[in-house]
């Protein structure tokens, strides 16, 4: 059975449609990739996924159970988490900090634990501190472990990013253009640090405007279109796809990496 | 009934000129005027000096009040609030700073005119009769200026370099100083123009409802429920939100006590903004 | 680990800062509970104005909690009247003991707060300030218009003094009507600040704190990571609102009278300010402020009508020159560096 399957979702805002009539099916270990022009709807339908907006109609589907309409905090505690397009971080906050509260969903003390420093709380705390390090370490930030988040240097923001979202414990970790602004250096290295992320066993949707990178990375490719599937199916197939290349028709040969 | 419904209008006019003034405040320099009130009421308080202590004619106590609080706008944007907003990223300190103006206008307005309440006859005296309903001559007089005001206002907003400037400049601060344009001269010049509105709605009203010093908390409350109903920031927003705070304060006042319509007014609005927080024009954000 | 990590980064000075926080701590204490309230005994002048600044500082810890989760809150003078006349309408209506109105006060503030909260706490910013500012007037109005229930304008008086607290025969706190009235109403707030203070410390140093703070800084985020923002920043807002419930509870027992226009749209505003004054990023900030701001007030009597100017030009100089705080000043950090190198 697969992990997370979309059926028929769609959204409009007002008379615009931004997702219409999605479907797909997700596998459990995958790296799936969604790709499109500008304004496609990728970020929307990653939205509508995480119930950060409701869909105007359709369902999402997680391990079996219906999430569409549930609260976005439980459905990261089901464990399908996202991160942002847009750089979003807790700012006056110091990078290990930034990832230590964001293990929000692990903790098995109450409110009240927290308070009176009940001896939950303090493993908890403990807990959130070495499992902190580990990401930080698997992600390579150590070096800016301490430093205030709103200085870190463009690079490190979107690793940061990721962090948080591992905090979580996902098993779907969705990615809104992890690789963008940044260098083909920066980009291998997010690539591999992606493809770890996988090895860990957490599936991965990833959004990406890079096609280098997707290419080589993505299991299986879903394109879309205003809001429309285009295509879906493995990177060749994407490669030689013609609707795919109609949809790009008149737009730069080297977005498709073809 | 309809003299209900007229009163409504006479009273909507003038609070849309405070609406706006406080909006416009509030688009260009992104602070939320604590003071508004108090201006009105300095507005209101000049006219009644020239009136009824130099017994000067309207005109010139309707000038003086604009000129004076086109004044004290200028004035507070180049001297504290431009400081605060560089100094500061927080919107709480203009907040507070807008809040510490209004008490030093309230107390200057209370060593300067007293606290007696102050009113004054009308402007124009007789009684019209339309449609079987009656419309005292001086608040006939009063709706014509505060309609010609806004009229004069859009005007400006809408055709004139300086008001587009504005306009561009509530719309998107970044861009617009991209392009060249001096956003310190067009805050300053906002707020000026803020300024002046409600003392132009002071000195008008006052010719109807009288001022004392201690009106300026609630004169600022009405104008923030005006410009929340309609949505903060906007023009329209902000004109249709004094209209329905006319409507709603003439036939509650008509039918209920005072803070018993007020208290309802304020229910009614909490619970609309909870479900539409951008008001009735503004536009969804988040 | 994270935590040696944490100590050798900010130097072999930690555990001495520690240190040197309880002595400083413990000075105040002494001064504040013992040579405070004996030297100026005679001078219940004193002793009213101490006692009415540590309940206002009592009552903008609150605020500066919800300041913690991202909300300019001009709405505790609400709930401030709420416990006020909660208190007010239980004891002259049904006769119920203080020290059962204190705590219900609180909790009915609170209650009273997590059912507007719920509501209101999906705006933000200046709306947030808006709506809470239009929250303290519509309560006014509406116990000016209670009818007997509330007393309309005049509203409420001749509140009985708290009464005798015992447990088992033993008195725990006596008839405020048999001791020295002004020393007794000193006690309570003192003991109700530093109880005040103790939570809010607590709160904000705890994982709790942390979650505020993160709602603070990015909701979205927060909820992305599976925070359920709703409910901690209903806590919050709840939190703030029992503070203002107590507070309000103890004016109108103190004053033995409520009336509708005693926490206004100033009082909800002038809150903010103390904090403010104090400094919104240290707990103690909301105290220093308070007391710093209501004592020059008290001072600035002399001037009869020129009170309010002074008061409001001192006002526009802090948000001028100060709009980080007073404890942000970097007096303390030179004032401990000194030590660690003596020591
Ligand atoms: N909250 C909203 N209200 C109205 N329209 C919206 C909203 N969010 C997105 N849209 C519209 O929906 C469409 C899809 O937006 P979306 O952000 O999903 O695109 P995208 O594929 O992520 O684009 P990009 O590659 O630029 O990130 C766009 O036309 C956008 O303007
Ligand atoms: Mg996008």
């Amino acid at each position: 059975m697969a992990l997370l399957t979309v059926e028929n979702l769609e959204k409009r805002f007002g008379g615009l449609i931004a997702v219409n009539d999605v479907s797909f099916e997700v596998e459990s270990g995958e790296i799936f990739t969604i790709i499109g022009p500008n304004g496609a709807g990728k970020s929307t339908l990653f939205k509508l996924i995480t119930s950060f907006t409701r869909p105007t109609s359709g369902r999402v589907i997680f391990e079996g159970e219906n999430i569409t309409r549930l609260p976005a905090h439980v459905v990261a505690r089901k464990g399908v988490v996202r991160t942002f397009q847009e750089t979003t971080i807790f700012k006056e906050m110091t990078v290990v900090e930034n990832v230590i509260v964001a293990h929000h969903l692990r903790s098995r003390a109450s409110s009240l634990g927290f308070f009176f420093n009940s001896p939950l709380a303090r493993r908890d705390e403990q807990e959130f501190r070495e499992s902190a390090d580990s990401i930080i370490e698997i992600l390579g930030l150590e070096t800016v472990r301490n430093e205030q988040a709103r200085n870190l240097p463009h690079g490190y923001l979107r690793e940061l990013g990721i962090a948080i979202a591992m905090a979580a414990e996902p098993k779907a970790l969705l990615l809104d253009e992890p690789f963008s602004g940044m260098n083909p250096e920066e980009t291998d290295r997010v690539v591999d640090m992606v493809r770890g992320i996988r090895d860990r066993g957490i599936t991965i949707l990833l959004v990406e405007h890079d096609m280098r990178a997707v290419m080589r990375i993505s299991d299986r490719i879903l394109v879309l279109n205003f809001g429309s599937m285009v295509a879906l199916g493995t990177p060749s197939e994407i490669q030689t796809d013609k609707a795919v290349i109609e949809a790009y028709l008149g737009r730069e040969d080297d977005e498709l990496g073809i | 009934m309809e003299q209900v419904i007229v009163n409504s209008l006479i009273l909507g006019m003038n609070y849309a000129l405070i609406a706006l003034g406080l909006t416009l405040i509030f688009a260009i320099m992104n602070v939320l005027n604590f003071a508004h009130g108090q201006m009105y009421v300095l507005g209101g308080f000049i006219t009644y000096y020239a009136l009824q202590v130099l017994h000067l004619p309207f005109v010139v106590g309707l000038v003086a009040s604009v000129v004076v609080l086109v004044l004290v706008g200028l004035l507070s944007e180049r001297l504290l609030f431009r400081r605060a907003i560089r100094v500061s990223t927080r919107e709480e300190s203009t907040m507070l700073l807008a809040a510490g103006l209004a008490l030093l206008l309230e107390s200057l307005i209370l060593l300067f005119f007293g606290e007696k309440q102050r009113g004054m006859p009308p402007i124009i005296s007789g009684v019209y009769q339309v449609f079987g309903v009656y419309i005292p001559a001086g608040r006939a007089f009063v709706f014509a200026i505060a309609l010609a005001s806004l009229i004069g206002f859009v005007t400006f907003m809408q055709f004139t370099r300086p008001g587009r400037a504005l306009r561009a400049i509530a719309q998107d601060k970044e861009v617009t100083a991209l392009q060249g344009v001096n956003i310190n001269r067009y805050g300053a010049l906002g707020f000026g123009l803020g300024a002046g509105l409600t003392g132009l709605a002071g000195s008008l009203l006052a010719t109807i409802f009288a001022v004392n010093s201690g009106l300026g908390t609630a004169v600022s409350i009405k104008a923030f429920i005006m410009v929340m109903l309609g949505g903060a920031g906007v023009v329209s927003g902000a004109i249709a939100g004094a209209f329905v705070l006319g409507f709603l304060e003439s036939f509650g006042y008509a039918y209920m006590p005072g803070s018993v319509t007020y208290m309802l007014i304020f229910a009614g609005m909490i619970i609309f903004l909870v479900f539409r927080p951008q008001g009735i024009m503004g536009k969804p954000w988040g | 680990m994270s935590s040696v990590a944490k100590g050798t980064r900010r130097g072999v000075g930690a555990p001495n800062r520690a240190v040197s926080i309880r002595i400083v701590l413990g000075v105040f204490l002494i001064v504040y509970l013992i040579v405070l309230p004996s030297y100026f005994a005679e001078s219940r002048y004193i002793l009213r104005v101490i006692t009415t600044a540590s309940v206002l500082s009592f009552i903008s810890l609150g605020v500066w909690l919800t300041f913690t989760i991202g909300r300019i809150n001009i709405g505790q003078g609400a709930f401030a009247l709420i416990g006020g006349y909660a208190t007010a309408i239980l004891s002259t209506k049904f006769g119920v003991s203080f020290w059962v109105c204190l705590p219900l006060s609180g909790l009915i503030a609170g209650l009273t707060g997590i059912i507007f909260g719920l509501g209101i706490l999906r705006l933000k910013g200046v709306y947030f300030a808006m709506i809470t500012l239009s929250l303290t007037e519509a309560v006014r109005l509406g116990f000016l218009s209670g009818g007997d229930f509330t007393g309309g304008a005049p509203g409420i008086s001749n509140i009985p003094l708290p009464d005798e607290l015992g447990l088992f025969g033993i008195t725990l706190i006596p008839d405020f009507g048999k001791v020295d009235t002004h020393i007794a109403f000193y006690y309570l707030a003192a003991v109700l600040l530093i109880l005040g203070l103790a939570v809010i410390w607590r709160i904000s140093s705890s994982r709790l704190g942390w979650i505020f703070k993160s709602l603070q800084q990015d909701e979205e985020l927060s909820r992305s990571v599976g925070i359920n923002v709703a409910r901690y920043r209903v806590m919050a807002y709840a939190i703030c609102c029992f503070y203002g419930g107590i507070g309000g509870a103890f004016f109108t027992v103190s004053q033995q009278s409520i009336y509708p226009s005693v926490f206004g749209v100033l009082d909800s505003l002038f809150f903010i300010l103390y904090c403010f004054l104090g400094g919104l990023a240290f707990v103690a900030g909301p105290i220093v402020g308070a007391f710093l701001l209501f004592i020059l007030f008290e001072l600035l009597h002399e001037f009869q009508q020129y009170q309010q100017l002074i008061y409001s030009l001192l006002m526009i100089s802090i948000m001028l020159w100060l709009p980080n705080g007073l404890l942000s000043l970097r007096l303390p950090a030179a004032f401990w560096r000194s030590r660690n190198i003596r020591d």
